[in-house]
């Protein structure tokens, strides 16, 4: 079956990624969104019920506030579609979570292909358009093949679109994973001889504890300014071990002579994969020109405005396979601003601070962390 | 067929294991399923490799079927 045209949906991606100011912005976005909405509510019947249930039509929907939302939760063991099932290439799978039950995304090769290309022009956005060699923070099957993916390797291998080369530096033994101290040491001196050629990344649990917090404690350090550390996924239980974003900043630079503003915090959750969020130069994230952030109140589940915290609610139109446009997370955070971020990108800017109290844990560095010997 | 296409046939029938009847203008991901995100990686440093080329990683977002490569590439070493 030949691919669908997505008219709004396409006019929308062909602008700049954070160059429009709100007025700007919202009329393509909205009319994006209503049309992918109205193909969700057209092929996918579970998402037709709960809309209906919750007296949503998308042809009544007049703000971005009015859009009903699926919790993250409704993906768990139930493969939502508005595809046709044997249009489904590819499942990602989120981490397995402490109740085991893990968050399935069917993608077409549409969806996919889109996702990518959206994830690939986020990252060099943020990271500049040069290809550099890859200190993968993971064991060397993460960057494996396979029709069922974990979220983990799909990030990893997602993220190397930009690699000249990977090297890994985690082995697994008897079930268990284990930094390889020396090898890692070797490849942090061969990128002390170009830094600005090199980037090292990591699930953020284990760049933290499994390296950063080890450097620091056996006193070695390195001359890395002008490489990147790019690092994703799960603050929780650093969270739990009195780490913040800002220590974990202030450690890298000490331990790796890393430039602060190299230091790149992705933030991205397995229901809108393909979206990523990564912290700007001043150290704040922004929704580029295909996605939205709205905060509601955790109990009343009203829109709150700019500094209050809530749950973070992303809208996007950019899975056509699954309908994952209008997500709650379980993930508490604040919107700061609206397109007056002095790093220049336009959009919303927010911070997120964790997770909410009753989450499961999850994110891929939070469940790896757990395989550690 | 021209020295480039030649080459480019070259190197993705290496890089993605197929035998090199199988690629032509249009083949793309959606064709040959060894064509993923990796194996477009690998693609790509190999035709830089074979042509001394420089491809930059937006410019290989783009390279989406065997025809657009082929079209890069002639651009690339032209003159």
């Amino acid at each position: 079956m030949g691919f669908m045209y997505y008219k709004k949906l396409d006019k929308l991606l062909s602008q700049s990624i954070y160059g429009l100011k709100s007025e700007d912005k919202y009329p393509v976005f909205i009319d994006a969104v209503l049309e992918v909405t109205r193909h969700h509510y057209e092929k996918c019947k579970p998402y037709r019920r709960f809309c209906e249930k919750r007296m949503f039509n998308p042809d009544s929907f007049s703000t971005l506030d009015d859009l009903t939302y699926l919790p993250t939760s409704l993906f768990k063991d139930v493969l939502l579609l508005s595809v046709p099932e044997d249009e489904v290439f590819r499942e990602i799978k989120s981490s397995a979570t402490s109740t085991g039950r893990s968050s399935r995304i069917g993608l077409d090769k549409e969806t996919s292909r889109r996702q990518s290309k959206c994830f690939n022009k986020v990252v060099l956005d943020r990271i500049g358009d040069d290809r550099r060699e890859f200190i993968v923070l993971d064991e060397s099957s993460s960057l494996g093949k396979g029709s069922v993916v974990t979220a983990r390797s799909s990030t990893i291998r997602s993220l190397l679109f930009c690699s000249s080369e990977a090297h890994t530096c985690i082995v697994e033994e008897n079930g268990q994973l284990r930094l390889d101290e020396n090898k890692l040491d070797t490849l942090l001196k061969m990128a002390e001889k170009n830094p600005g050629n090199f980037i090292i990344f990591g699930f953020t649990f284990i760049l933290y504890i499994h390296v950063i917090q080890k450097l620091l404690e056996s006193g070695k350090k390195y001359e890395l300014a002008g490489a990147k550390i790019l690092h994703i996924g799960g603050w929780k239980k650093l969270e739990s071990a009195k780490v913040t974003p800002e220590k974990l900043v202030s450690d890298c630079c000490e331990v790796l002579g890393v430039l602060k503003e190299d230091i790149v915090d992705f933030y991205g959750f397995t229901e809108q994969a393909g979206l990523i969020y990564p912290t700007c130069e001043e150290g704040v994230r922004h929704t580029p020109v295909w996605a939205d952030v709205i905060v509601r109140d955790p109990l009343s589940l009203r829109s709150l405005p700019i500094r209050e915290e809530g749950l973070l609610q992303f809208i996007t139109p950019i899975q056509t396979s699954y309908p994952g446009h209008s997500v709650l997370t379980e993930d508490v955070g604040y919107i700061i601003g609206v397109d007056e971020c002095s790093c220049g990108r336009k959009g919303k800017t927010f911070k997120v601070v964790g997770r909410a109290e009753k989450a499961e844990v999850r994110g891929c560095g939070d469940i790896m962390g757990d395989k550690f010997a | 067929m021209s020295d480039i296409r030649e080459k480019c046939t070259k190197v993705m029938s290496k890089v993605f294991e197929v035998d090199a009847s199988r690629i032509n203008d249009e083949t793309s991901p959606d064709s040959l399923p060894q064509w993923d995100s990796l194996g477009h990686v690998q693609m790509v440093l190999g035709l830089e490799k074979m042509f001394s080329i420089k491809i930059s990683p937006e410019e290989g977002i783009d390279l989406e079927t065997f025809k657009m490569i082929v079209d890069c590439i002639e651009k690339k070493t032209e003159n």
